[in-house]
């Protein structure tokens, strides 16, 4: 008996559905990465030229040469301290909280937790009125502290940690005081290691949020020196060039530490994903 | 006696400890620039300028702006041509990676990989695809002989379809993911149990996928509809807002007020009106989660 | 796994804590006046909003004065264009503007109220500076109450392009290069009909950005040819006769299949690859169109099509804020001064020199195209002093816009602009 199985007609119609929609979703990436590998002012946008044009590494070349007003390195600097220390915070600050709302008793914390609740129904977007206003007269505007402090995800963090604290046993945590520690040593020694996958899963996603912000980082990183890479990036896209390659090059080097984290951390961002939906 | 009082009183302190570092940012940066914003659309200022008092002027010239409403009006409108959208196709491409065909984490990864972009980089990209005469389509059509009569970018319509083109690439892989753990939560003996009664593959759908599922439709259509009233990258890297200001929405208006119009107030009152009607529909929607769990 | 996580952590807040405690002194610097009278190096800080080529010649610019001289040191600082003006605006009401920063005409009626712009008169004498060496069109649009605010660097304005190549094969160059066209609206009109009998059926008589603010400029230019006013006594004229016959005659251009509808920022490539005959556009892309070898284009003022010249335009011109350091500020003046005689340098990326002298000089002269520009410097109709003018600009464009799209007649956009306009104005 021939051992070829037979595939049910949807079975069919979804490996057609899913490769196309496969298709439909790479192709325009692959566009961008082909097109950034050509010569400036190479025409990339038709299609048939694609591959008859000759590729270089001369965009790449032009971005990242410093100097003028494109400064990608240091853009990139900028992304990855303000995503790692505004990650940092948030996770650290959250667990702390979150260890306390789950795990201490003291009056008021249903309040404080639905105070905190509360805050996930404030957009960032509708307080960037005044928070231009408090950052200009603190004088933080264009520095590192204007972009690293508002905007932190804190009552999410908060909620996906205090959730996860929730569900540990109670035995361990009993076990330790009776043992005489204190309650930061219960959180340092306990709580931290049990939850650092989830703080690992909820970081990485706090992180990308980080990474990809651009409203605020457009309104006060206003010397060059100080953007964050969504905001430099259309600089390169000057609408006077005709050119397509060196904007594409720069996207490609914009996304490339966010594709790496996402291909190294895959699970962890699913999970992180996934987590949010455990409200 | 004595013991649990100081008991009481430790607890507090250390409750205050762990709460603190966190409070002190969220209050500073969350809930204090409400209550600023709020003060300031009371106000008319300008940058820098100290405000006059202006009580409830700003609320009342909002009424009657008409860019107000219709700006507004662009908002609701995305959320109701983009939610079922990123839904549908969300769910869609959750089941079929469920399916686990071959090469399903290929497809899992392509259909996510566009969420890890920066806004910037999406609307770089489609902006050079959807451009009339010069983006990728049209270039390669009229390489081709066929002129491409309509432009994405030209009228209120096409420009509303490339902004949603822009936002289901970009994020439906969030969707797709929440979906997905909720597919997997549903106990395969269901399943099997509808088998056995002879059940086809739309009654299973119908009665098993679909209830289950309630819970995370719920969730993703909030969430959906709380990011789409934040939009804001995709029209101003792509449309600019328009043509005129027919793809601006709120968060770009308020852009406009603050950063082109320097009206500090005004901005800060519409910004707080679009920070209640968020607050309000998080409320109700949160509401209908609760009751129906 | 957690102690890597918590020396992280630790880490970030270190250098959080770091970045404010750096972060908190660059903004006190400017605010006292620093002595440095002793012979020392004068340094000044120096803002400016250029993005792409602009930003790299005048950054060769002012690398040239440094070198040039050895009294003053001038720091480059580039920002971010979109919101530039806040940012400055911000920084002179807070005591903490630069020592000099480009601010352009149309912007000083947004700045000259916050009190913080130093009259330059006096100090243009200690500096050396002569302000009859400056154009008297450019040189008039800076004096508020009788003293001069700002030194005029440049103007820019909105010019005609044209392919000489296209042009030709219609038969509409003259020998010397020009082109060969009837007076008035109705002559360029029939020029760009005759194009588009002998243009390739995917190159376009006239390209202009439909979808972008160029269409306000050309509908400025149009009304102020006209002898039309855009703004009266502080009060905008949108809706006028005049206005109304600018708006029908672009309408016309793309309802005739002379101009396509829909076009945005890529104006540019589709001129500069050759998919279009004419285009309007300001001085500055001449350098980007140099660079395209097959592109034989040459430059013109925009055309008169009515009663009177006028070109849309503005110019940069250098502000120097109030501070106590009067030596940084006569040397903020010397710095703007030279940058003004050694315009032959910024016209390289286009923009009009503002000093006669430069525009006669053999380096200027050498440069392609750009004596053409110099006649447009003093049709340019600056726009009308008002704070709200960038507000009711983009009111009048979003308005326009719709025009070119088809969504509304000329009266109707013409009269909501107006309405906009002077709710803007009232506010």
């Amino acid at each position: 008996m021939s051992s070829v199985k037979r595939m049910s007609f949807n079975r069919i119609i979804a490996y057609v559905v899913g490769y196309a929609l496969c298709i439909l979703m790479i192709a325009p990436l692959l566009w961008m990465v082909i097109s950034a590998f050509k010569q400036p002012g190479s025409t990339v946008t038709v299609i048939s030229k694609l591959f008859s044009t000759p590729f270089s590494l001369d965009s790449f070349v032009k971005v990242l040469t410093p100097g003028g007003t494109a400064m990608m390195w240091r853009w990139t600097l900028n992304s990855v301290i303000v995503g790692v220390v505004q990650t940092a915070i948030t996770i650290l600050f959250s667990s702390w909280a979150a260890f306390a709302v789950s795990r201490i008793q003291f009056k008021g914390k249903t309040l404080i937790f639905a105070f905190i609740l509360a805050g996930m129904m404030v957009p960032m977007e509708s307080i960037v009125v005044p928070l231009f206003e408090m950052i200009t007269s603190l004088g933080w505007t264009n520095s590192y502290n204007a972009l690293i402090w508002p905007g932190m995800m804190l009552p999410l963090a908060f909620l996906i940690l205090k959730q996860f604290i929730d569900q540990l046993p109670n035995e361990l945590l009993e076990a330790a005081k009776i043992d005489g520690a204190n309650t930061f040593t219960i959180w340092w020694k306990m709580i931290l290691p049990l939850s650092s996958s989830s703080m690992a899963s909820v970081g990485i996603f706090v992180f990308i949020q980080s990474w990809n912000n651009l409203l605020w980082p457009l309104l006060v990183a206003q010397e060059t020196s100080m953007m964050t890479l969504p905001v430099g990036i259309p600089t390169f896209q000057s609408i006077f060039a005709t050119d397509l390659a060196v904007p594409m090059a720069s996207n490609v080097l914009a996304s490339l530490p966010a594709l790496i984290v996402f291909w190294l951390f895959q699970r962890h961002i699913v999970k992180g994903i996934s987590m949010t939906g455990i409200k | 006696m004595k013991q649990i009082k100081s008991h009481t009183y430790k607890n507090y302190l250390t409750a205050l400890a762990f709460l603190a570092p966190f409070m002190i940012i969220y209050l500073w940066f969350w809930i204090y620039p409400i209550l600023k914003g709020f003060l300031m659309s009371l106000s008319k200022g300008s940058l820098g300028t100290a405000g006059t008092f202006a009580g409830l002027d700003n609320y009342r010239y909002l009424l009657q702006d008409d860019k107000f409403w219709s700006t507004l009006g662009n908002t609701l409108y995305f959320i109701v041509i983009s939610t079922p959208a990123l839904v549908i196709l969300g769910l869609a491409m959750a089941m079929l990676v469920n399916m686990k065909l071959k090469g399903t984490t290929l497809l899992r990864t392509a259909y996510f990989m566009p969420y890890m972009l920066s806004i910037s980089v999406v609307g770089s990209i489609w902006v050079f695809i959807l451009q009339s005469r010069t983006g990728l389509i049209a270039s390669t059509l009229s390489s081709l002989g066929i002129p491409m009569n309509f432009s994405f970018f030209g009228s209120w319509g096409m420009g509303w379809l490339s902004i949603l083109i822009a936002t289901v690439w970009w994020t439906v892989g969030f969707n797709m993911i929440l979906f997905l753990a909720g597919l997997q939560e549903i106990p395969d003996d269901l399943y099997e149990a509808a088998d056995i009664d002879g059940a086809n593959r739309w009654g299973k759908f119908r009665y098993i996928t679909m209830p289950s599922l309630r819970g995370v439709t719920t969730l993703v259509i909030i969430l959906q509809t709380i990011n789409s009233f934040k939009l804001f990258g995709q029209t101003w890297l792509i449309t600019k807002g328009g043509p005129g200001t027919s793809t601006t929405p709120i968060v770009h208006y308020i852009y406009q007020i603050a950063f082109r119009q320097w009206d500090t107030g005004y901005a800060a009152a519409v910004s707080f009106v679009l920070f209640l009607t968020i607050a309000l529909i998080s409320l109700i929607q949160y509401k209908l989660l609760m009751s129906k769990n | 796994m957690s102690q890597v996580v918590i020396v992280i952590m630790i880490f970030s807040l270190v250098l959080a804590g770091c970045s404010s405690a750096n972060n908190s002194k660059p903004q006190n610097e400017n605010a006292s006046g620093s002595g440095n009278s002793q012979g020392k190096v004068i340094e000044l800080k120096y803002w400016v909003p250029f993005s792409g080529s602009d930003g790299e010649y005048m950054e060769s610019m002012v690398k040239a004065f440094n070198e040039s001289q050895s009294e003053i040191k001038v720091e480059f600082m580039n920002n971010n264009w979109d919101n530039y003006y806040p940012k400055l605006l911000a920084s002179l009401v807070s005591n903490a503007a630069p020592d000099v920063a480009v601010a352009h005409v149309s912007q000083l009626a947004n700045l000259v109220p916050t009190g913080k712009l130093e009259p330059l008169n006096a100090l243009a004498t200690d500096a050396g500076l002569d302000w009859s060496t400056f154009a008297s069109n450019q040189e008039q649009s800076v004096v508020r109450d009788g003293d001069h605010i700002a030194v005029p660097l440049d103007t820019h304005a909105v010019v005609m392009y044209y392919n000489k190549k296209y042009l030709s094969e219609a038969g509409l160059l003259n020998e010397d290069g020009t082109i060969k066209l009837e007076p008035g609206a109705e002559g360029f009109t029939n020029m760009l009909l005759k194009l588009k009998e002998t243009l390739p059926a995917d190159v376009s008589p006239l390209i202009i950005g439909s979808n972008n603010i160029f269409t306000y400029w050309i509908w400025y230019a149009l009304v102020q040819q006209q002898g039309g006013t855009y703004f009266a006594d502080g009060v905008p004229t949108i809706d006028t006769p005049e206005g109304k016959a600018a708006m029908e005659l672009i309408k016309s251009w793309i309802d005739q299949g002379l101009a396509p509808a829909d076009i945005g920022d890529n104006s540019y490539d589709i001129f500069k690859t050759s998919k279009a005959a004419v285009t309007f556009t300001g001085v500055w892309s001449t350098g980007n169109f140099e660079t395209e070898a097959s592109l034989e284009f040459a430059a013109a003022p925009f055309p008169q099509l009515y009663s009177q010249p006028a070109a849309w335009g503005d110019s940069h011109t250098l502000i120097v804020p109030k501070q106590d350091n009067r030596e940084k500020q006569v040397a903020a003046v010397k710095f703007a001064n030279w940058l003004a005689d050694n315009g032959h340098m910024w016209a390289k990326a286009g923009h009009v020199p503002v000093k006669p002298s430069v525009l006669e000089s053999e380096e200027y002269k050498a440069l392609p195209y750009r004596a053409d520009y110099a006649a447009v410097m003093d049709i340019v109709k600056y726009m009308p002093d008002s704070q709200q003018l960038g507000a009711v600009n983009d009111a009048v464009l979003e308005s326009l816009v719709e025009v070119n799209y088809g969504l509304k007649p000329v009266e109707d956009a013409l009269k909501e602009a107006q309405d906009k306009a002077n709710k803007l104005v009232s506010k």
